[in-house]
């Protein structure tokens, strides 16, 4: 199959739905900030760094945890990749923006998120099997989201910059 | 004899069996070669990474992170469903060759596929120069899985040459779209002339 549906549809699922859609209608009162093109790119960029992260450390020959039901490639997996976290990310970069974040302002916010989603992530973990650990552990994902959010931030920056820049 | 144990290992396994062949010299040697084939792999990723620079030449740097992460995208989708849920290649269950499995496929085929944009797009570039970064593409691409198969990385089961030969085309042909796509929304946005 080319992709698996949920073998019961479960907590998991149902997490999954309420977050997005709760996020989705949270974006939706938001005034609009961003340019098609930055979106775009962000989306782009969640999107592959998602599905390549849990393809390297949630996979053979690295199984540290495991998204949704199975092992294979699921339907949910993929509304996660392209619908959920996108979501949440454009949260991020949105108050990030609005905010105009630098400096000390800017660590604090990136720890803040990186707890925030290191929480969020146990909640889904151990109340509704979003993810079955089989080698990781949250404090693991604490600083694994420092460093994504840091990464998040070093590209909407770039994005941001490079729509400003003069033409080549 | 199996080959997947680590060093750490070596005095147990040994002493679990007294006729094995194994020695010293030989579990280093493997050590060593593992090593070198991650070596190897990220110096090659990070000399694709540099080479990126040239291709600033006639890509907007937006571009040149936008064909990264389509290309990313595109193979990261079609080979996931193909080694996951079709089971045509098997996931490698080696945990060294992680590196040159996984990293080389995400920076070999994005770097060569935004090699190949900028020499379509450069206005210097001649047609014959042109074709010839396509079979580049190709050759490259093709010798990666080559090198994949004869390493014993990934075995393949009902996967073959013509039908990775007609996926990395359609990466190729699918990022191109996407290419004449995401340049108009650049003219658009004034940020190409």
């Amino acid at each position: 199959m080319i992709l698996f549906p949920p073998v019961k549809f479960d907590g998991n699922e149902w997490f999954i739905l309420v977050t997005t859609v709760v996020t989705i209608t949270f974006i939706a009162f938001l005034p609009r900030r961003f340019t098609f093109l930055t979106n775009l790119l962000m989306w782009m960029f969640i999107y592959s760094f998602a599905q390549f992260t849990d393809f390297v450390i949630g996979k053979e020959p690295l199984p540290l945890y495991k998204p949704n039901d199975l092992n294979e490639y699921e339907i949910f997996d993929l509304i996660l990749y392209t619908v959920t976290f996108p979501a949440v990310v454009y949260c991020y970069y949105y108050f990030l923006d609005k905010w105009s974040l630098k400096g000390k302002r800017l660590a604090i916010y990136i720890v803040a998120w990186s707890v925030f989603s290191a929480l969020f992530e146990w909640v889904s973990e151990k109340y509704f099997k979003v993810f079955t650990w089989t080698g990781w552990a949250t404090f693991l994902s604490h600083f694994a989201y420092i460093v994504i959010f840091i990464l998040i931030t070093i590209v909407f920056f770039f994005v941001q910059k490079q729509q400003t820049a003069e033409p080549q | 004899m199996n080959v997947q144990f680590d060093i750490m290992n070596f005095y147990v396994l040994r002493k679990n069996n007294p006729d094995t062949k194994l020695s010293f010299k030989r579990v280093k040697g493997m050590l060593l070669y593992k090593i070198a084939v991650i070596a190897g792999t990220l110096t090659i990723i990070l000399l694709l990474f540099f080479s990126l620079k040239l291709a600033r030449r006639s890509l907007h740097p937006l571009e040149i992170l936008a064909y990264y992460m389509a290309m990313l995208l595109f193979r990261q989708q079609t080979y996931n469903i193909i080694t996951m849920n079709l089971r045509l290649i098997e996931s490698s269950q080696q945990l060294y060759s992680l590196v040159p499995v996984k990293m080389g496929g995400t920076v070999i085929f994005p770097v060569c596929g935004i090699w190949v944009m900028a020499a379509f797009f450069s206005k210097k570039m001649s047609i014959v120069w042109k074709t010839g970064m396509v079979f580049a593409y190709l050759v490259i691409t093709s010798l990666y899985r080559f090198m994949r198969l004869q390493l014993g990385y990934v075995p393949e089961n009902n996967w073959s040459t013509l039908y990775d030969l007609v996926a990395t085309i359609t990466f190729l042909f699918l990022l191109f779209v996407f290419s004449l796509y995401f340049r108009k929304l650049l003219r658009e946005r004034r940020i190409l002339p």
